[in-house]
């Protein structure tokens, strides 16, 4: 191991930060990024702990499943604020997951070392919706219900093993009490486990390809490794600054939580189906594309080519310039095109949410809604 | 000036501190205290056991409920089947007189008293009355004497 | 080195114990809270002086019906409700009516009351709230919950479902819906051949406002364009009679014969008579001569499911009275200017627009035999489980109302008021605006609830299932010619106009049911007598006497026969003077009358030795209550010497009245 090892290699720089008062953590924590990894970490931990005091409650049955989550909003002493706040963590992690994506972006930080852990967040994402989906079929009321219908439509699509997909999904030919021990399995074990150990990896592929890149556009980012080594900070001054990070991601949850409770429609009830059947917001952007045509191009092959489309990014850009900054001049056709991707999806997820009525017809915002 | 200024920002820091760390602790109580049910699905206390007419003389074990309900001539009693040592459910020996544990041997004799042991604590008895409808009821929440009885006129 | 988050950190903090601490008081304070201080208060105020006995627990009172799958949490306001004390309180503290027969640690609230039994919020208790479709029922329904478990038929203990089920089946909603389980039953008359039967001006009068000709008539107002009645009545009536009858009958003679026969018994004319038959006041603007005799005649002939007994009139007696009522019954406000007019107006109709608009509007559904038009089946929605139905399958249509208002009880009320209220062009017709009926039939529509929603083991018919008592041979024949069965009940099948007929041969003797049967007179002095005064031959009544006493008995009855009743000295004065003064010492006379001195609410006893029984006598006052279990004989628990007396003394009455 030579001298320049000890010094810069991550795991001397953290023993070095327990030690002394004094670190070097560097641009890690005072350079000026949005620490949106971090709050998307806070934000599982605190879903961990609120499921886990749901799960006391919780049992899933398609005949007890809808009564519990009734209890736990009507009898279960601040039932109703722990079932909120888990529903508004998992919303705002979608979001800050989603924005943290957009970061790495924006500034090019996905580009070799880090093609790996682009993959390995992407996954996150997928696993966080696939976390949220799961969680709206549990309370077994009809959104859960018709959810997990048209989600077994989609999958019957699927050429060839289509119908065995679904049949291994639903545990069975129809939505029923398989499919909610199937949801909750997945909801409670499967994809925490998982995404737990993406995590892991996740954070370790950060330390290995030391952290971030970002600098100032100007700024020279060919530091020394003596200039790293300038102890800038104190432990404390972490400490705090995380915490308030965290404190600030709670208030945000518990403020959301107070002022808007998590709705529960009815109990399942396969002999009527709501009109508009509407897929959670995270999805109804892709309830707009199924109307479009047959479910295997709109929610199978669609769907589909958009995660590869994004998976690959690393692969195909291997620029080197702007690696770090903000919005780099020589990159602005690929921000130009990311922006107009997200603008679209998000579009779509507005035009699904507020301008689609009964029989999914479009209606501006401002019409009402015809009864027939 | 300037140590004032700093004990002063440590006061608060620590002050800070304390009312997070003091957060924490009452969110944990608040966790515990959502772990203690307001509503219980559990089966009534009170219950009926049937018609006086349907139990002839003698022992008659309720196995729902696990207790037994005697009757001798027209007084009937009813008296916990639940070994007051372990929680075992009894039988009631008609040769011995006797409700014995099949867990760890206690015996316990006709006025619920322990024989022997492991068991420590008497049977316990509970009231028993005949409801508006005629039928025996059983109130598991008063405990009474062993010779609390009620008579029916069967 | 300082940022922004370490400046925060303290604010921070403090705002989210505060969140936090908001967030311990609200859960100390639920909405219920107040009410179960209320009822402390109530309950320290009532226990008083004995205040420190009271005992008080506060917190969410829940009734788990494991069988039912419900929590009922409704006690935790409603904290009085198996509490007799509290029978004066205020809502929601007034004891529950009824609170012994019901168990609610069997049976909870909300399978009667529906509502949201495991909130605990008063606005989402009771409803509607949005994402809970069964709001609380208005008490004015809440029969409709009874059958689930007390069983569909009809009884005076669901005076509501029972009328509302009644008008649901009498005005023939079910020729337009379907409801499983019911048998679809032909209301009305068939309409074949309706132009050898009615007058073409009546029939489009009829159509266009069946109400102004008979104000209670079970046929619906379709509210038809005038010609559109010209239309159906052309349709109906254009294979008419070519020649017409004439009645040369003597309008005398059929005067006495209509009223020796008492047909006002179940017609009306002029407001006075019975409503079992329509109104006749204007029933010659209506019939045909030809029809009119022949219905007086055999009137099962022509409508073979008609409540109209056969009299048994020779053919001169019928044309007397038929001629009287063609000459009696007219409507003076008609003019023969209108009457010829609207001939005119029908016979240059559209059939074939006629016939379209009679198969449309599904009249076959009710009138069974309409000739060209085929039956295609309920034209209405299916109703078998209308009560069961979500909020979301009703249309509201144009009427805008607020969200707690739209709930589906409130809905069907408001339709049964006004049928196309919520869209105009909608087939179904206008029945009664009467609120009372909406409310009877609302309550009956709503217990439709389709499949079972309570075990088995909830079950507790308050009546048996209907009788299938049906008197075969040539007794059954003569019951059915005078349609015995429209007034009397017997084995549970039947009227209830008049006395059940299930024990009558252990009531009554041979020669009294000779002379009653010829010239029926009251029993009972309050009572006008309704039995009409058929032409029943002697055959026909000893028939009938030898299928009530070999059939229609009670064994109880006939065993006191055999045995010591006949061995009773009933004729020797003696006994008979006892029996008179318990008779009179028991205040018998206050309601019943012997020799034109006594009561005018029970039976004339005069000459009760001619007519009844001796074992009936005795049988009776020994279990007064034995066979009509209401009735308002007491029960005096008479000593056997004493029945012995009595019955010594009623039977001694042989009196001609």
């Amino acid at each position: 191991m030579t001298e320049e090892d000890t010094t810069t290699s991550p795991r001397n720089r953290f023993a070095r930060s327990i030690l002394r008062e004094k670190i070097p953590v560097s641009r890690w924590v005072t350079n000026r990024i949005l620490g949106l990894g971090a709050i998307n970490f806070y934000l599982f931990a605190l879903l961990t702990i609120t499921g886990t005091l749901l799960m006391v409650y919780y049992v899933p049955s398609t005949t007890q499943a809808y009564n519990d989550i009734k209890d736990l909003g009507t009898t279960v002493s601040f039932g109703s604020i722990v079932r909120n706040m888990h529903r508004w963590s998992a919303f705002l992690m979608i979001i800050s997951g989603f924005l943290h994506m957009s970061r790495v972006f924006f500034t090019a930080e996905y580009r070799e070392p880090r093609e790996f852990n682009w993959l390995v967040g992407l996954f996150l994402f997928l696993m966080i919706l696939g976390m949220a989906y799961t969680g709206y079929t549990l309370p077994w009321d009809q959104k859960s219900y018709w959810g997990l219908t048209i989600m077994s439509q989609i999958l019957e699509a699927i050429p060839g093993i289509g119908s065995k997909l679904q049949y291994l999904v639903l545990g069975g030919t129809e939505v029923g009490q398989n499919t909610l021990t199937r949801s909750f399995v997945m909801h409670v074990k499967l994809l925490p486990l998982l995404m737990s150990m993406l995590m892991a990896v996740h954070f370790w592929r950060i330390w290995k390809d030391d952290h971030i890149t970002l600098t100032f556009a100007g700024e020279d980012h060919t530091e020394s490794p003596n200039q790293l080594e300038q102890p800038s900070v104190t432990w404390r001054y972490i400490l705090t600054r995380e915490t308030s990070k965290f404190l600030l991601v709670l208030l945000f949850v518990l403020v959301f939580s107070i002022l808007f409770n998590a709705p529960l429609e009815e109990q399942a009830n396969p002999m009527v189906t709501p009109d508009p059947v509407k897929a959670p917001w995270f999805f109804v952007g892709l309830q707009e594309v199924l109307s479009w045509g047959a479910p295997f191009w709109t929610g199978i092959v669609a769907p589909l080519l958009a995660i590869v489309a994004v998976a690959v990014i690393p692969y195909f850009d291997h620029g080197r310039e702007g690696i770090g900054v903000w919005f780099h001049p020589s990159r602005r056709l690929s921000n130009v095109l990311f922006t107009a991707a997200v603008t679209i999806f998000i579009g779509l997820i507005i035009v699904g949410e507020f301008m689609r009525g009964p029989g999914w017809i479009f209606y501006w915002p401002w019409q009402h809604w015809s009864v027939n | 000036m300037f140590i004032d200024q700093t004990s002063r920002r440590n006061f608060i820091n620590r002050l800070g501190w304390g009312v997070f760390l003091s957060t924490i602790g009452g969110i944990m109580v608040a966790s515990i205290r959502l772990l203690a049910p307001n509503v219980l699905y559990e089966l009534p206390k009170e219950f009926k056991v049937g018609y006086p007419k349907d139990y002839p003389e003698g022992v008659h074990f309720i196995p729902a409920r696990r207790i037994f309900v005697l009757r001798e001539n027209n007084r009937f009693r009813a008296v916990s089947a639940v070994c007051t040592h372990l929680g075992c459910t009894m039988r009631w020996s008609e040769q011995d007189l006797a409700w014995k544990c099949p867990c760890h041997g206690s015996v316990f004799n006709e006025k619920g008293g322990v024989i022997k042991g492991p068991a420590t604590r008497p049977l316990p008895w509970y009231d028993i009355s005949v409801s508006l409808d005629g039928q025996l009821l059983v109130d598991l929440n008063k405990d009474v004497s062993p010779d609390h009885s009620v008579v029916v006129n069967v | 080195m300082r940022d922004i988050f370490q400046w925060i950190f303290g604010p921070l903090v403090l705002v989210v114990i505060l969140l936090f601490a908001g967030q311990i008081w609200k859960e100390y304070h639920p909405p219920y809270l107040e009410y179960q201080k209320q009822f402390k208060a109530m309950l320290v105020q009532k226990a008083n002086p004995d205040a420190k006995s009271v005992q008080f627990n506060y917190g969410v009172r829940q009734r788990w019906i494991k069988a039912l799958n419900r929590a009922d949490r409704c006690e935790t306001c409603h904290l009085g409700v198996s509490d007799p004390r509290f029978i004066d309180a205020k809502e929601p503290f007034k004891t529950h009516p009824d609170f012994m027969t019901h168990d609610f640690g069997k049976f909870g609230c909300t399978v009667c009351h529906a509502g949201q039994g495991r909130a605990v919020t008063l606005a989402a208790a009771h409803g509607p709230v949005e994402n809970w479709n069964d709001a609380l029922y208005h008490s004015s329904f809440i029969e409709n919950s009874c059958p689930q478990c007390h069983g569909v038929l009809p009884t005076n203990k669901m005076p509501e479902y029972t009328h509302g089920k009644s008008l649901f089946n009498e005005d023939g909603c079910l020729g337009c819906h379907k409801v499983e389980g019911q048998k679809r039953t032909q209301v009305g008359p068939p309409l074949n051949i309706m132009g050898a039967r009615v007058k073409t001006d009546w029939l489009f009068r009829w159509i266009l406002a069946p109400r102004a000709y008979l104000p209670h008539t079970h046929m619906p107002d379709y509210t038809f364009s005038e010609s559109q009645a010209a239309n159906i009545a052309f349709f109906l009536t254009k294979d008419g009679l070519t020649q017409q009858l004439e009645l040369t009958g003597s309008y005398e003679n059929g005067k006495r014969i209509f009223n020796e026969s008492r047909c006002l018994s179940c017609h009306t004319v002029g407001g006075v008579g019975g409503i079992i038959g329509p109104d006749l006041g204007k029933v010659a603007t209506k019939l045909l001569p030809e029809r009119l005799l022949q219905t007086i005649t055999n009137p099962h002939k022509l409508w073979p499911e008609t409540q109209m007994p056969i009299y048994g009139f020779t053919d001169s007696e019928a044309l007397d009275v038929a001629t009287f009522i063609d000459q009696e019954y007219i409507d003076f406000d008609l003019t023969d200017q209108q009457t010829a007019q609207q001939n005119t107006l029908v016979n240059k109709a559209d059939a074939v627009a006629g016939r379209k608009l009679v198969q449309e509007y599904g009249c076959i559904g009710c009138h069974g035999k309409i000739s060209g038009i085929k039956d295609e089946g309920e034209i209405g929605p299916d109703l078998t489980s209308i009560g069961n139905t979500h909020i979301s399958h009703f249309e509201f249509g144009s009427v805008d109302l607020p969200p707690k208002d739209q709930t589906v009880p409130n809905w069907l009320y408001n339709k049964m008021l006004d049928p196309r209220l919520y869209k105009v062009d909608l087939k179904m017709p206008y029945f009664s605006n009467e609120p009372d009926k909406a409310i009877a039939v609302t309550t009956y529509l709503l217990s439709l609830k389709g499949e079972l929603r309570v075990p088995n083991t909830y079950k507790h018919p308050f009546e048996q299932a209907p009788s299938t008592y049906s008197p075969q041979g040539e007794v059954g024949m003569i019951i059915d010619k005078f349609r015995c069965l429209v007034c009397h009940k017997i084995y549970g099948n039947g009227g209830t106009m008049a006395p059940e007929l299930t024990w009558e041969g252990s009531r009554v003797q041979k020669d009294w049911l000779f002379r009653y049967m010829k010239n029926p007179s009251a029993l009972r002095p309050l009572l006008v007598e309704r039995m009409p005064r058929f032409k029943m031959t002697d055959a026909e009544i000893e028939a009938l006497y030898n299928y009530f006493h070999s059939t229609l008995v009670d064994n109880r009855v006939e065993d006191l026969a055999v045995g010591e009743a006949m061995n009773m000295p009933h004729n020797q004065q003696e006994i008979i003077q006892v029996g008179s003064d318990l008779y009179y010492k028991n205040n018998c006379d206050a309601c019943h009358t012997i020799n034109l001195k006594g009561g005018a609410i029970a039976p004339d006893l005069t000459d009760s030795g001619k007519r009844l029984l001796t074992q009936f006598v005795e049988f009776y006052l020994h279990d007064p209550k034995a066979f009509v279990t209401q009735s308002v004989e007491p029960v005096y628990h008479f000593s056997k010497p004493e029945i012995t007396a009595l019955t010594a003394f009623i039977i001694s009455h042989k009196e001609e009245k």
